[in-house]
């Protein structure tokens, strides 16, 4: 039974920073209908600005210092847009799906190499965001910085939420989600607000890399794993969906830690494979997509 | 003048929808295209909203040349247009909807877009539905809501594709109503439309279009009285 248990807490708090993550990646397809292929290597500069920020300011408590991975990351986000992602004539000969999936691409490795030449190839451990451990339900303990990624990861997730559901600028990207030539003509800057969704998404890549970081220790090819299982989230959840990006993060959270726990930890990598695979011949758009794709 | 179109064209594939298409709106005048299908109206509304760029010919509003400009631009310039096809966001409220357009223009304060937003849903009869999302809605209502959307944000110029194309006949007179209190406001307005006799009713001048050109434009009693009016249709 206490087995039992702590997988379960361990599948939540994992799922809940997987779809914090993957909640980056579907908000920017959403907006911008183009897959950020550097999403993973911002979830590692999230990790290295956390390690970075308690070297430079050894003062100031681990909890304040993770917040610098969605700064780091929400500036990159927005200098990638405005320097190389910002749509522009000369894209008209490609899709422009394409030239960000393969401008992102080629982003990602040049950040991955950039890390082994600045950070070199080491795992390096940010400090603890909260040490010791608690308590939980069942007789089960839950580490300090298991507890507080994970209520970060939900403060964030509500946060994305809230924005979506209640600002102006949150339903301006919904309605760019739903239908982008009729968020055009309402007098929606498409563009600009394309940026600053790139720029959140890769915000919350960052985020969860910070959130990872005392877990799983950083290294140059961290996010690799992270954003594998973005990718799966998103895809089984429905491309563009929030709700899709929550539950799946929390599905791929639960079949990695029970199948990791009752089956065996050596394939623990493809249960969640094996859920998109299944969720797929089921429903071959994910589980929330809709005609018109919904945040 | 508010609004001077010269000599628009527009083809695809080698077929020409539009050739040479010039025309004029000034502020408080309705302007009525009516032609058969196909003979060019909604390709020439598409090219002054800005959803379809020009293959030749100036489109200037206010002075302005706005030949290239994005539909976003045009639309906080205030140029309010509804489609053939209602745009709304399908999973947004018609609430939601009809603010989202002023907010985006940032033209009032948010309780201000709120009390103008109740009002044309009130005067389009719209109220008992404002809190249903977009896609639940019927074709006239979303045809409607497509026009509140617009006339909230008070825009100059109003571009009309079939604004009555699946409401109930017992609300074209709301439409005309709320499109003539646009018009006392100042603004010009371009309806195109199927509907002769209602288009007739409200417009001061009519344009008629067939094959993609202009064939014979007047005010709406000469036009009426014009027998290439009925060859346009008949032929």
């Amino acid at each position: 039974m206490s087995t039992f248990v702590s997988t379960g807490i361990f599948a939540l708090t994992d799922g809940a920073i997987y779809a914090l993550m993957a909640l980056g990646l579907t908000l920017v397809f959403g907006v911008m209908r183009a897959i950020n292929f550097a999403h993973g290597e911002l979830c590692t500069l999230g990790g290295y600005a956390f390690v970075v920020m308690g070297a430079l300011v050894p003062w100031m408590p681990p909890v304040l210092a993770v917040l610098a991975a969605p700064l780091v990351g929400f500036c990159l986000g927005w200098m990638l847009h405005w320097t190389l992602l910002t749509p522009r004539a000369t894209f008209s000969r490609f899709k422009y799906g394409d030239f960000v999936m393969v401008a992102t691409f080629a982003v990602s490795i040049i950040i991955q190499n950039a890390f082994i030449l600045i950070f070199g190839p080491a795992y390096v451990r940010p400090d603890s965001l909260l040490a010791g451990s608690f308590p939980m339900p069942g007789g089960s303990m839950i580490s300090g910085d298991r507890l507080v990624s994970t209520v970060a990861a939900v403060i964030g997730i509500a946060a994305v939420w809230w924005f979506l559901r209640s600002t102006q600028t949150g339903r301006s990207w919904r309605a760019i989600n739903q239908n982008a030539v009729g968020a055009e003509v309402v007098g929606i800057d498409v563009r600009r607000s394309s940026r600053a969704a790139f720029a959140v998404g890769c915000a919350l890549a960052a985020f969860s890399g910070g959130l990872f970081a005392p877990l799983f220790s950083v290294y140059p090819t961290a996010g690799i794993v992270p954003v594998t299982k973005g990718f799966m989230i998103i895809i089984l959840g429905g491309l563009g969906s929030v709700p899709g990006a929550l539950v799946g993060g929390l599905l791929v959270g639960i079949v990695d830690e029970f199948g990791a726990v009752y089956v065996s930890t050596a394939y623990s990598d493809i249960y969640g494979f094996l859920l998109m695979l299944a969720i797929l011949l089921v429903k071959p758009r994910g589980l929330f997509a809709t005609a018109t794709r919904q945040f | 003048m508010l609004l001077s179109v010269d000599q628009i064209a527009k083809s695809f594939g080698g077929n020409a929808a539009v050739s040479g298409v010039s025309l004029s709106v000034a502020s408080g005048e309705i302007v009525g295209i009516i032609g058969p299908n196909g003979s060019g109206k909604t390709t020439t509304m598409s090219m002054i909203a800005g959803l379809l760029p020009v293959d030749r010919g100036r489109i200037r509003f206010d002075g302005v040349d706005i030949t290239t400009a994005a539909p976003y631009h045009r639309s906080r310039r205030r140029i309010g247009a509804t489609y053939q096809n209602a745009r709304l966001f399908d999973e947004l409220t018609l609430r939601h909807n009809v603010q989202l357009s002023a907010q985006a223009k940032r033209s009032a304060e948010t309780h201000e877009i709120e009390a103008r937003s109740q009002a044309w849903l009130e005067k389009l009869a719209l109220r008992h539905v404002a809190d249903n999302l977009a896609f639940a809605l019927s074709g006239g209502q979303r045809k409607l809501g497509e026009l509140a959307r617009v006339l909230v944000t008070a825009p100059e110029l109003i571009l009309l594709d079939e604004p009555t194309a699946g409401v109930a006949p017992s609300l074209h007179d709301v439409v005309a109503e709320a499109l003539r209190q646009e018009q006392r406001r100042g603004a010009g307005i371009v309806l195109v439309s199927h509907d002769l006799p209602w288009t007739f009713l409200l417009a001061s001048r009519i344009i008629v279009m067939d094959a993609g050109r202009i064939l014979i434009e007047g005010t709406s009693k000469d036009i009426g009285k014009d027998s290439r009016l009925v060859d346009a249709y008949l032929t």
